[in-house]
């Protein structure tokens, strides 16, 4: 477990509970503050204060775009502005999560050394578009 | 005279026409100004010529007309017009005169001969010449013989020969002029050629070739402005040749020092357009042909067969755009937003790590391109990944043990010392001569229940060698079944050499038991015993003072890591329920502590584990400021007081921030109490923390003192540096230990 003031609060949605643990593990070791749930459903609860959200692409019941619907006005409801992205195994579904609903994938599910990276970056674009935005007149 | 364009414009639909050439423009412009001399001259020319011609006719004429006059003039002084006809007949046989009339002083017209003129002949014309462009008018005033006018006489001469001679000179005039202007303008265009556009098409080759970045001179032959204008050509091409030589020197010194860096150096703009100067090594890790085709971000993220980027070259190409967006005076807050490290093929074989850092270069706060310096440390991210699997598959193993002896270590300490048994005797048989299938046989037999036992007590590199001996005993056997000569010398030898490395694991795995048990190397002479019998035999001599006595006493002591069993799982956890890393080191594990301290012991280290943990310890962040590692340490060791005492020392100490004195100080003085703040901390009552599941009754190290009171023991603050420092030893020992 890393030290000091955590690198941003990740909330993971996924229905199985070993990529659950690997990835709190890996995330938690790299210095994030995580916080896991195996339902979509009551997940906008555990909103406040989080930066990224990371759902499994193949949840039970998920039908894409209602669910980033559903956790967007939960977010708002708590004043939470987190990045939304869909968590995948499969390179070719890049792209797709954005008709969706969501900003973004998180692709190489099976690679657990790959997840901070990519959280990492998942946090650095939401930053980046915000300095952009607030450029804008 | 060439006519000039620019490369590549001809044929292009849209490109603008061609402009004419210095020297066709050079033509035109004498031609036009040689047309127009040429023009004027040949209309003075011909303009003087037809004067001439027609002032000659009007001299002959006027002289015609003064003898006709003269003539005539009698007949009209005698009124005689028969006489004034035949003079104007006479007069009319000139071939030129085609009018003749002559009028009285009273302005009647008296005859008339040839062609009327078009318009009437006013009589009171005065005397003079008409000149119009087919005819000359000579006006005479006919003399008296006194001098007085008698009348006038008029004559008309025609110009038709003189025009037809005029026409005839001006043709002459004019072919001559169009010759004479086309030699003109041919010589002046050679000269022209020759003295101002070879020259000047000269330099506009050798301009060509300098842009083209060749060297070019061209031929300092003339005084004049332009071959003032070659040498000083010359002298800039000499300079631009001796500044490119010098630059292309620099570029390769900062090209020789960019290879002889670590790290791959690439440069790239707006647009993630990399620049042409890169290291050696960011040519052998990306290939040159990337780095000229590629953008930084195609480069650090390529996509492969998917056109789509990952969020990580997503986030890297907004970094890209931004930066060059903003001004220069945010870098730093930018460069946060940076990626620190890329990983290349990763998965692969290929896979690559690269830590990457990123300088700006610029100017007037704005960002010009940024230079980027990526480190490969693909090697430390594998080593790190090895000691770190190592470090897991060792504490797997440490489990591993301690689960074996948390179900019966004495089966593991009886299989190693079997184990232990058999090598030996493996070792005297290899020794035997002659050396044949009885040997290999029993050698087989000690192995194969070696390697059965590993695997029960899942000692994987101790069953390992076990098995690689059982592979060379089964060669050999096969050998010696084969033929009568028995095993070579070199198979024994290295049959000795498996069963040493064989004995080598076994011993490891002691070292591992000893490690993982929490009494250390006491454990490997542990035996068991009944409980109610050891009670029975330390009640009936425990108590006497005898070696017997000591003797039994010693056999009830208790090792000293028994007595922490609990606290080296407990002490991490606490501190993890603060936000702070612990760890519990143990030395003299196998002390052996007498029963009766044996049996307060864990209370008092419990309470001196649990205050360190809460009030002593700092939190990692606060360590760190202060220079100490994240991880706060808690050391407990055990040592005899002497050899012929089986009473003990045990000091307990940890790195922490002290004894906070000001806060017991206050806490006693709320209480009434007073004294030495080493004195306090047993006070009753007194606590510096909010009561928590650790502490925060102020009960717990008074009672553990006191408990320890009672068996002989004392527990003691002790001066430290560092931290705490707590000595629990026998009241009547020295203060000052030398532990």
């Amino acid at each position: 477990m890393s030290s000091g003031q955590p690198k941003g609060k990740i909330l993971l949605i996924d229905d199985s509970e070993t990529v659950l643990r690997f990835a709190h593990a890996k995330l938690e070791e790299a210095g994030y503050d995580v916080i896991t749930t195996t339902q979509t459903v009551g997940a906008g609860r555990m909103l406040r204060g989080v930066d990224l959200v990371v759902v499994d692409y193949h949840m039970p019941g998920l039908d894409g775009m209602a669910v980033a619907q559903s956790l967007r006005a939960a977010a708002r409801s708590v004043g939470a502005k987190p990045s939304f992205y869909l968590y995948t195994s499969d390179p070719q579904l890049l792209g797709q999560a954005q008709r969706l609903g969501f900003d973004g994938e998180l692709t190489d599910k099976a690679d657990y050394d790959a997840l901070p990276r990519q959280v990492d970056a998942a946090l650095r674009l939401a930053r980046l578009r915000s300095l952009r935005g607030d450029r804008k007149p | 005279m060439t006519g000039e364009s620019r490369p590549g414009a001809s044929g292009d639909p849209g490109a603008k026409p061609k402009a004419l050439s210095l020297g066709t423009k050079l033509w035109l412009a004498i031609m036009a100004v040689l047309a127009v001399v040429v023009v004027f001259v040949v209309s003075q020319l011909t303009s003087s010529v037809r004067t001439q011609l027609t002032e000659s006719k009007v001299i002959a004429g006027s002289m015609v007309a003064r003898l006709f006059a003269a003539s005539v003039a009698p007949a009209v002084d005698f009124a005689d017009e028969d006489a004034v006809r035949g003079e104007l007949a006479k007069l009319k046989t000139n071939p030129d005169v085609v009018y003749a009339a002559v009028w009285d002083n009273h302005r009647r017209l008296i005859a008339e001969v040839g062609t009327a003129p078009a318009f009437p002949v006013a009589p009171e014309d005065e005397a003079g010449v008409v000149r119009s462009a087919d005819q000359i008018q000579i006006m005479r005033t006919l003399p008296g013989p006194d001098g007085k006018a008698l009348g006038m006489a008029r004559v008309d001469f025609s110009l038709t020969s003189e025009n037809s001679r005029f026409l005839a000179a001006r043709r002459r005039i004019a072919w001559l002029a169009l010759a004479v202007g086309l030699t003109i303008s041919l010589l002046v265009a050679g000269l022209t050629k020759l003295q101002v556009i070879a020259p000047l098409e000269r330099l506009i080759r050798a301009t060509r070739q300098i842009e083209e970045g060749q060297q070019a001179r061209v031929p300092d032959r003339s005084g004049d402005e332009l071959g003032q204008l070659g040498r000083a050509f010359n002298a800039m091409s000499a300079a631009i040749a001796d500044r490119e030589a010098r630059l292309a020197d620099v570029n390769r010194r900062i090209q020789q020092l960019l290879d002889n860096m670590r790290e791959a150096i690439l440069v790239f703009d707006r647009g993630g357009r990399l620049g042409k100067v890169h290291s050696e090594h960011a040519r052998a890790l990306f290939g040159a042909d990337a780095l000229t085709r590629s953008t930084i971000v195609d480069l650090l993220y390529p996509t492969g067969n998917n056109a789509e980027r990952t969020v990580e070259a997503q986030a890297f190409a907004e970094w890209v755009s931004l930066v060059f967006d903003m001004p220069l005076g945010r870098w730093e807050e930018l460069i946060g937003l940076a990626p620190e490290s890329v990983v290349l093929a990763p998965g692969t074989s290929a896979e690559c790590v690269l830590a990457l850092e990123f300088i700006p270069i610029g100017g007037d706060d704005r960002l010009d391109r940024v230079m980027l310096l990526a480190t490969d440390e693909t090697e430390k991210e594998k080593l790190t990944r090895a000691v770190k699997e190592q470090e897991e598959t060792h504490q797997r193993q440490m489990n591993a043990m301690r689960r074996l002896l948390a179900g019966g270590g004495q089966l593991l300490v009886s299989m190693l010392s079997r184990s232990r048994d058999r090598l030996q005797e493996c070792s005297s048989l290899v020794a035997e001569r002659p050396f044949g299938a009885v040997q290999i046989h029993r050698l087989f037999q000690h192995v194969h229940t070696i390697k059965g036992e590993a695997r029960s007590f899942d000692l994987g590199p101790l069953e390992a060698a076990a098995l690689a001996v059982e592979d060379l005993l089964a060669l050999l056997r096969n050998r010696v079944r084969q033929s009568d000569s028995g095993a070579q010398l070199g198979d024994l030898e290295r049959l000795a050499s498996l069963i040493a490395t064989t004995r080598t694991e076994l011993e490891r795995a002691g070292d591992l038991l000893v490690r993982a048990s929490p009494v250390g190397s006491a454990i490997l002479d542990q035996i068991t015993v009944r409980r109610a019998d050891l009670d029975r035999v330390v009640s009936l001599v425990g108590s006497g003072s005898g070696s017997l006595g000591q003797a039994v006493r010693c056999l009830a002591a208790r090792p000293f890591g028994e007595s922490l069993l609990y606290l080296t799982e407990a002490v991490p956890s606490w501190g993890a329920r603060y936000g702070k890393r612990v760890v519990l080191e143990v030395e003299g594990r196998d002390v052996p502590i007498p029963v009766e301290l044996a049996s307060v012991l864990p209370a008092a280290l419990t309470h001196l584990a649990r205050n360190a943990v809460l009030h002593g310890i700092e939190a990692p962040e606060e360590r760190r400021g202060k220079g100490k590692g994240e991880s706060g340490l808690l050391v407990v060791s055990a040592r005899r007081v002497s050899e012929s005492s089986d009473a003990v020392e045990i000091v307990f100490h940890d790195d922490g921030k002290g004894l906070d004195r000001e806060a017991i100080t206050a806490q006693s003085l709320a209480l009434g109490l007073s004294g030495p703040v080493e004195e306090l901390v047993f006070a009753s009552g007194l606590t510096t923390a909010s009561r928590t599941d650790l502490a925060g009754f102020g009960v717990g190290l008074g009672a553990a003192r006191d408990e320890l009171r009672k068996i002989g023991y004392d527990l003691i603050l002790a001066p430290s540096d560092v931290g705490v420092r707590a000595r629990i030893a026998p009241r009547d020992w020295p203060t000052e230990s030398s532990g």
